[in-house]
């Protein structure tokens, strides 16, 4: 098996750009309306999605910015340079443990959803097992090809959510959308956090921007990136909400999947279009399966450089494959993706805090290395 | 190496046999689709709480031309009874030999004197919003007498019973109508608790039915209260602004004359904040023109016209005040928007009000509400009159 090169695995800031909202825009997107909802009221929603957003965007652009001190350095190197080695392959085997949970997390969930309206007779373990093969032949190829692959699917994702929300147009009744800023402090502060956990990911970027040959501009490139998750976010809660009402939003159970559901192409030429939305999610969820397996491979292999990637992934996959299987029953999908959230935030949060202090205290003094 | 290469074709041909296969094919033909559910009461032949319900399976054969072979009925109706929807519908695929699939379903009519009784309907509703394969934009209706009945109709132009029953709900534009009501916006109204109408259907003759008018169902227990017919949904219509283009029959000096509403649309304002006696306001707005007239009037004539108008105003403000009359005074139940008002422009209000709006304290039933109307002839048709100015001016 012959692997395919682009050139020297090197990429652009706007591959980080792409990378970025390929990356958080995955199972959250199809969930999150309804945990929102709950919290708050009418469409006041929206606040929450912008400042869980605006937090993204602004670790984003904190994580980008120390990472691209370091330039074509790797994760280890700069965090050992900044804490010392040992604690810098804790945080790097943290950071790939995080990027298992994530891809298991993906693969349980999207297995779920397909075998709920999709597949109902096939048994899950198959569905799970060959969208994982996919991810695996994704991953153990080139770095650089998983880039071209996120430019390829991002448009073709937003394009057709944007068809989506433009064809839910009709279905809207205003009266949904009111009253306005009615929610009080507490629905603020939750809505706020449930919105910033489906924003996830973020913790790529530590160990991607070594791969950006000039990242100088890269940190306002994936901030800028990040916003269009956030602005994708929020047209889509205003069309739920203003489709469905607060509270039937807050009672089903994957609100988008039901907007695609409800949505039909007047002429009656197409009456299940969800078929098609469901195409380009499951795209937008490989995409971020398959970095965040890439990432903890990534991270594995800095740690252990000698060891050769395709046995790092074949040691990786069954690992994954059976987290993916632990969850059984909805609840615990869901539990599951919590954690993951919160996982994801601590390690990202913490890690960009402790290395921004250490940089501040220490300088950049070997960067030119 | 050539060991290798052998192996290797050997695994690629084994593996062709998957790619043909897929663990959830089910043949067209061996498809059942339902395009329409009727639910009765099955009381008299069993136990309290069953139910019976019929399944009209499409017939694709049947829908063929005549010129490529085929005929007969385009439908089959299954029933079956028992006390889970999902459970009889189960027992119909065993008699049908087919396995249904609900994704083309298009309707769910319920016999009244079930949805009569206290938290059924939301419980039938159930099923059809929970289960997967069903979309929210089912339309919904409720049938006078016997729901199976409804899907024995056969139409002319149509061979489906419930596509024409469907479309029934979906076309007219007629102010003694309302928009279909999809099971996603019950989901809406029922955990929202706001009472809300249903359209109610009846048959007619062998090949037609009748949109007798719309149910009013309560929003806390989803029970049916009365039925608006003829003006009095009309009347709902004017107060919510929503499905007013359509006709109006009056009175201009004893000769009878029929307006065509072209647009208008209405506004609800709240004159006080007293929770015990809230003073609604509405507002109409009506454009209208001049369809029918059997009197002798100039209506270039700017008496005249205004005379017209002022009949219209009164017209309507006469069909609002019997509808707000009916609803409010007799079935106690809030289906003119006036909670959603509340809710949207007074939401401190609301909160206060909420849990006894139309049910419990009934603050709804306390309420006045005054009508204001202001009509606008815009076009007077094509002619100005058939006969002599009777006045000779």
């Amino acid at each position: 098996m012959s692997t395919f090169k682009y050139g020297d695995e090197k990429i652009t800031d706007r591959d980080i750009m792409v990378a970025i909202p390929s990356m958080a825009i995955a199972i959250g997107i199809i969930v999150f309306p309804r945990y929102l909802a709950e919290k708050t009221t009418a469409s006041d929603g929206w606040v929450a999605v912008i400042l869980g957003g605006t937090l993204a965007v602004l670790i984003t652009w904190a994580v980008a910015k120390l990472a691209a001190n370091f330039p074509n350095q790797s994760f280890l190197s700069y965090s050992s340079y900044l804490v010392s080695k040992p604690v810098a392959v804790v945080m790097t085997l943290l950071f790939s443990f995080q990027g298992i949970l994530l891809t298991a997390f993906e693969l349980a969930a999207i297995s779920d959803i397909s075998h709920q309206y999709l597949f109902d007779r096939t048994p899950i373990e198959m569905v799970s097992l060959t969208f994982l093969l996919v991810v695996v032949y994704a991953v153990s190829g080139s770095r650089a090809g998983l880039f071209r692959l996120n430019m390829m699917f991002l448009p073709i994702i937003l394009i057709t959510t944007g068809l989506l929300v433009f064809l839910s147009i009709g279905y809207i009744e205003k009266d949904n959308l009111l009253p306005v800023f009615k929610t009080d402090f507490r629905g603020y502060a939750q809505g706020t956090l449930d919105s910033a956990l489906s924003y996830t990911g973020i913790g790529i970027l530590f160990f991607y921007i070594s791969l950006v040959r000039h990242p100088k501009k890269t940190s306002g490139m994936a901030a800028f990136g990040m916003s269009w998750a956030v602005i994708l976010y929020t047209i889509i809660y205003l069309t739920c909400i203003a489709v469905f009402g607060e509270q039937s939003t807050a009672n089903i159970r994957f609100p988008l999947i039901e907007l695609a559901k409800s949505v039909e192409v007047p002429g009656g030429f197409l009456e299940r279009l969800e078929s098609v939305f469901f195409v380009i999610w499951i795209m937008a969820i490989f995409n971020t399966t398959a970095m965040a397996f890439d990432v903890a491979v990534m991270a594995i292999n800095s740690v252990f450089p000698k060891v050769k990637k395709l046995n790092i992934i074949f040691t990786l996959s069954p690992i994954v494959f059976f987290i993916s299987m632990i969850p059984q029953k909805y609840m615990e999908i869901g539990k599951l993706g919590d954690w993951v959230g919160y996982y994801g935030w601590g390690m990202t949060g913490t890690t960009a805090i402790v290395l921004w202090v250490m940089y501040k205290v220490k300088g950049a003094k070997q960067s030119g290395k | 190496m050539g060991n290798n290469r052998i192996c290797l074709i050997f695994l690629f041909v084994c593996l062709c046999m998957f790619l043909a296969g897929c663990w959830d094919a089910i043949d067209l033909e061996d498809r059942g689709f339902i395009a329409g559910v009727a639910v009765d009461s099955a009381e008299e032949q069993g136990a309290k709480g069953t139910f019976e319900l019929t399944n009209q399976f499409v017939v694709p054969a049947g829908l063929s031309n005549e010129s490529s072979g085929g005929g007969g009925k385009a439908y089959r109706n299954l029933s079956q009874t028992g006390e889970s929807l999902y459970e009889i519908n189960a027992d119909i695929s065993r008699q049908a030999n087919r396995t249904t699939t609900t994704e083309h379903l298009q309707i769910v009519i319920i016999a009244k004197d079930l949805v009569e009784r206290s938290g059924v309907f939301m419980d039938l509703i159930d099923v059809f919003l929970r289960q997967q394969a069903m979309r929210r934009g089912i339309v919904v209706a409720i049938a006078s007498e016997n729901a199976k009945e409804l899907f024995e109709v056969e139409p002319e132009h149509e061979k489906v019973p419930s596509k024409y029953l469907s479309e029934l709900l979906e076309n007219p534009v007629n102010p003694e109508t309302v928009k279909p009501l999809q099971v996603g916006k019950i989901q809406e109204a029922l955990l929202n608790r706001n009472s809300f109408t249903v359209p109610q259907l009846s048959v007619l003759t062998n090949t037609s039915a009748n949109y007798e008018g719309v149910a009013v169902l309560k929003g806390d227990t989803s029970q049916l209260v009365g039925t608006l017919t003829g003006e009095e949904v009309k009347g709902m219509n004017f107060i919510t602004g929503e499905e007013i283009e359509g006709s109006m029959k009056a009175e201009v000096d004893g000769k009878m004359a029929t307006f065509s509403i072209l647009e208008g649309g209405s506004t609800i304002t709240l004159k006080n904040k007293d929770k015990n006696n809230l003073q609604f306001q509405v507002d109409i707005e009506v454009d209208a023109q001049l369809a029918e007239y059997l009197g002798d009037k100039d209506i270039y004539k700017k008496k005249h016209l205004q005379e017209f108008e002022k009949v219209m105003e009164e017209k309507i403000k006469n069909i609002a005040e019997n509808t707000v009359k009916k609803v409010k005074d007799e079935f106690q139940t809030d289906v003119l928007t006036f909670g959603n008002h509340v809710r949207m422009h007074h939401y401190e209000l609301w909160q206060e009000v909420k849990n006894d709006w139309d049910f419990g304290e009934n603050y709804f039933a306390d309420s006045d509400v005054t009508i204001q109307v202001n009509a606008d002839l815009r076009e007077p048709g094509n002619i100005i009159q058939v006969k002599k100015d009777g006045e000779g001016e």
